[in-house]
């Protein structure tokens, strides 16, 4: 599927011409995207997307800054063949020395982290393309992708978790895929951050959640802005009892990892990231949550506090 | 609860019936095992069971001998339960001979098939039923002991989601993937799967629906049809198969699998072959064997490829092969009718096959590992079914020692008619008494049947009959289907007065113009002079008012002791009833053209199909072509009608005009 090493195999410098005349930047309580040159799918996308976190002005320095570009070259990646594949959606994602790539069908990036800036090339609309790598697919992974990096040179991680918000403090239930981040959310009855994936950045000595819009499919309010202190970090787990319990500090960092996504991969060629990781995790004291499908796992959480 | 079940009859429970009805329902309810429900014929077996299932409001499958009396079955459960599911389950092999036996003509291969799929379909129908509902009957033959048949099912491609079951989330995309459906993040497509965390959602190709599936931890806690479009619910599932989205491809990496193991076995069988000096029958599975494995590999099917079911479902040696049963609910219920027959069927139908087979792989047509494509063994049998329900007039030893002899009786016909009285005469002068008898009944317009104890017997005795002037045919049982119609019908006719026999319990003999059952050496102890089969024969004469046994006998042996006190038993309950209720019995001669009406008959009836042999003669070869496809045509819908017999009439005239055709040709 893949077609070699992105860095080797794309040259990013052959095109230059602007992919619309879109520009946006976001701010996510400071943490601010510029977004340069969309087309004008690209840029709709994000004005929806992004409605409540829009700046009026430009950043002069943004956290981030990804400029578009237009690019009539075939699909970055092939697509799949019929008839009995598991993934979902094609991506590929590489951290090499400081630079990130990014690709999926439709689009193909490159960031350079320590700069924080990066070229995005967007194939021209093109319907059958389109159909395997829509639009609100392609660039949400894509800024997903870029900032799991961006904030962790800042200190702050990207979770698979659920983040809900009960009297101004937000709990974090994280778990990969089937752990039951949806579930929670659907019966928690408090604010959603997010149902999926949620920023976390340290603030004086402790870490708070960034109200930000990257949820998986829960819709039932809307997206919240601000910064909220996080109350407790839990790691799910689908049971008949509800019930709170430590486990070693060692296999609670493991399952802590495993759900960085985009990080976790890369580890490997990133031996700097974990430091920025074990900071966090000595700082969110992680347990975990036996719950069921009911609202009893507040009770728990109420009196693992006392 | 009620309502389950809606019983549509224009009857209300009559004569024992009630009190059968509560007693087998209370027994279901106090969990017994096992019961037994005696029934004469024409008391109403089959409402009392019917009202039997509306009680207990359970999924179940009533078992049946053959498939004459399954379809008749099948028949009077979809008019007592129009609003249920009330399903067929029989092989697709009983109608039709296997492709085997087929000229190597390429529409005659895809008639064959044609007809196939038809019985297919209801045996899917019946597999699918029992997955979306509980309100079903399953009306099967000793079918439902055999390996299910299906492509899917050898392959073990099928996925199962049932609420309450354990489900690995991952186990369930991965076999998702392994019978080819893609999944996809974005919008759902036929053919595709989507997940969202502990939600699957899946679209079969062969379906307007989609289903989902909602998992908590390793259970699957919901599973429904939804509007693949909108997503909104349509209807909560109890099960649900998924069958692989294209029915043509099979894993590659599996069937590649069975290949190598196929090989491996047949290198070691041709060892063992040659070095017992078999070359010819090691020559002879080698060929066929490789002949079949290239068909898999470039179809992916070949003939007789259920043979092959062991290494294509990668089951270990022996193991049982899934039948229809394991598809039944742990609560259904199990009914066997005509128990006296289908316990001892069911019995021998794994060693008929295994002797069968082992000729096969003892000649070299197929590696020993086709004996694991098997009926059940009985105790594989009674592992897997539930609480049973055996219905006999006469129930066997297996069915009474299990209930510990206790029976719930159902003697009373609600015509009135009662068995017929039991007379014993000595063997001596067997022949002409008989004759006497027989004079005497001929000139008031009735029938008699005689059952003798050898071939040779029934053979002298009808040509001295004959001699003497009487009319009499012998029914002996190379007779084929379609000619022993035509005899019964004949006899109802009244072109002949006497019907010999070696063995009456055959289906289809229940006339109402027989009024004399005689039974020659009665005392000579065997198989067809059992006490159950005794009974059997005597109430051959049940449907007449006038019906009479006469049993030709020197002494009195325990059977015809047993039956005769029987039979004097339930005439006494009977004669009881109809005195309180102030009934006359009444022979209830049905017009032969309405009896045929009904199906049960209609299969023993030879349908006038113009086949007029030399018609053809001078006919152009496209005109007999166009007669074929309107045969075609017509068999088709017979068989879909259920009536088998007419259908096969029908195979028959077309095999033989292709004859023509030939013959024409050459």
């Amino acid at each position: 599927m893949s077609r070699g090493t992105p860095q080797a195999d794309y040259p990013f410098e052959r095109a230059t011409a602007p992919a619309g005349p879109g520009d946006r930047t976001i701010s996510l309580s400071g943490l601010t995207v510029r977004l340069d040159g969309m087309d004008a799918a690209a840029e709709r996308f994000v004005a929806e997307r992004f409605r409540r976190y829009l700046l009026g002005a430009h950043a002069a320095q943004p956290d981030l800054r990804l400029t578009f570009r237009v690019d009539p070259a075939a699909p970055y990646l092939e697509p799949r063949p019929a008839g009995g594949t598991l993934s979902g959606y094609q991506m590929e994602h590489v951290v090499i020395a400081d630079i990130l790539y990014h690709r999926s069908v439709t689009v193909c990036a490159k960031l350079d982290l320590k700069a924080a800036t990066g070229i995005v090339l967007r194939r021209p609309i093109d319907e059958a393309v389109e159909l395997e790598d829509p639009i609100h697919m392609a660039v949400e992974n894509l800024l997903r992708s870029c900032l799991a990096w961006t904030v962790l040179r800042r200190g702050g991680l990207m979770l698979h978790a659920a983040s809900v918000v009960r009297e101004g403090r937000c709990y974090l239930f994280f778990g990969t895929s089937n752990a039951g981040k949806s579930t929670i959310a659907s019966i928690c009855g408090g604010q959603v951050i997010s149902d999926d994936l949620t920023m976390v950045m340290p603030e004086g000595g402790a870490f708070v959640a960034i109200g930000s819009p990257f949820r998986g499919t829960y819709t039932a309010c809307e997206d919240l802005t601000g910064r909220y202190p996080i109350a407790g970090v839990y790691r799910l787990i689908k049971d008949e009892r509800v019930f709170i319990e430590k486990r070693p500090a060692a296999i609670a960092f493991g399952d802590f990892v495993a759900n960085l996504p985009f990080v976790v991969g890369e580890l490997e060629r990133q031996p700097w990231a974990w430091g920025a990781i074990e900071a966090a995790f000595g700082r969110l004291n992680v347990k975990y949550l036996h719950f069921r499908k009911d609202p009893s796992f507040w009770d728990a959480i109420a009196a693992e506090e006392r | 609860m009620s309502g389950l079940f809606k019983l549509t009859s224009e009857f209300e429970p009559k004569g024992d019936q009630p009190q059968a009805i509560v007693k087998l329902v209370e027994g279901l309810r106090a969990k017994r095992k096992h019961q037994v429900l005696l029934g004469v014929t024409g008391s109403g077996k089959t409402f009392t069971m019917a009202k039997v299932i509306e009680a207990v409001e359970r999924p179940t499958l009533v078992l049946s001998h053959n498939k004459t009396l399954a379809a008749q079955l099948y028949q009077e459960f979809r008019r007592f339960f129009p609003e249920n599911a009330v399903e067929y389950f029989v092989s697709y092999y009983d109608y039709y001979q296997p492709e085997a036996y087929v000229p190597q003509s390429d529409t005659y291969i895809e008639k064959e098939a044609t007809i196939n799929d038809e019985i297919d379909r209801m045996r899917h129908s019946a597999t699918r039923s029992l997955f979306e509902r509980r309100d079903v009957v399953i009306v099967a033959s000793v079918s439902c002991i055999y390996g299910l048949g299906s492509p899917e099912a050898y392959h073990g491609m099928m996925l199962m989601l049932e609420p309450g079951k354990t489900a690995d989330r991952d186990e369930v995309l991965r076999k998702l993937v392994e019978i080819q459906y893609d999944r996809t993040a974005l919008d759902l497509e036929r053919g595709k799967f989507r997940v969202r965390g502990d939600v699957i959602e899946i679209w079969p190709s062969y379906d307007d629906l989609a289903v989902r599936v909602e998992l908590f931890g390793d259970e699957v806690e919901r599973v429904s049809a939804i509007d693949p479009v909108r997503g909104a619910v349509v209807k909560a599932l109890h099960r649900i198969p998924i069958y692989p989205n294209s029915h043509y491809v099979t894993p590659r990496d599996r069937l590649l699998k069975a290949i190598e193991a196929i090989k491996l076995e047949l290198q070691d069988r041709l060892a063992e072959l040659e070095k017992a000096g078999k070359l010819l029958e090691a020559q002879r599975l080698h060929q066929r064997t490789m002949f079949d494995l290239e068909m898999i590999k470039e179809v992916g099917y070949c003939q007789g490829i259920e043979n092959y079911s062991r290494h294509l479902t990668g089951r270990r040696p022996g193991e049982a092969p899934p039948t229809l049963l394991d598809y039944l609910p742990d609560d259904h219920l199990m009914i066997l009718d005509e128990s006296h027959v289908s316990v001892p069927q069911l019995r021998g139908m794994y060693f008929g096959d295994r002797s069968r087979k082992t000729t096969l792989v003892e000649y070299g047509f197929r590696l020993p590992s086709a004996l694991d494509n098997r009926p059940l063994q009985f105790e594989e049998f009674e592992a897997r079914v539930g609480q049973r329900l055996y219905v006999s007039a006469t129930p066997g030893p297996y069915e009474l020692e299990r209930t510990g002899g206790e029976v719930v009786e159902q003697v009373i016909r609600p015509t009135g008619l009662m068995d017929p009285e039991i007379e014993v005469r000595p063997v001596r002068h067997q022949v002409d008494d008989l004759l006497k008898e027989i004079r005497e009944r001929a000139g008031r317009g009735e029938r008699t049947l005689v059952t003798t104890l050898t071939k040779r017997m029934a053979e002298e005795l009808t040509r001295y009959y004959q001699e003497v002037g009487v009319r009499v045919q012998y029914l002996h049982s190379d007779i084929d289907t379609l000619e022993r119609v035509a005899i019964l019908r004949n006899l109802r006719r009244g072109e002949f007065d006497v019907l010999v026999g070696v063995n009456l319990l055959r289906e289809g003999l229940d006339l109402p113009e027989v009024s004399l059952v005689a039974i020659l050496d009665a005392d000579k102890e065997g198989y067809l002079r059992s006490a159950g089969s005794l009974i059997q024969t005597c109430g051959r004469a049940a449907r007449n008012v006038n019906g009479r046994v006469l049993m030709y006998a020197d002494v009195m042996t325990d059977s015809m002791r047993k039956a005769i006190d029987e039979t004097n038993r339930r005439r006494k309950i009977q004669g009881e009833y109809n005195r309180q209720h102030g009934i006359t019995p009444e022979t209830i001669v049905k017009a032969i053209d309405e009896v045929l009406g009904s199906v049960y008959e209609a299969d023993y009836l030879k349908v006038p199909i113009e086949v007029r042999e030399g018609e053809e003669v001078g006919k152009r070869p496209e005109e007999i072509e166009a007669e074929i496809a309107t045969l075609q045509a017509r068999m088709n819908a017979a068989a879909e009608a259920l009536r088998f017999e007419e259908a096969a009439a029908l195979r028959d005239r077309i095999r033989y005009l292709r004859k023509v055709l030939v013959m024409a040709s050459a």
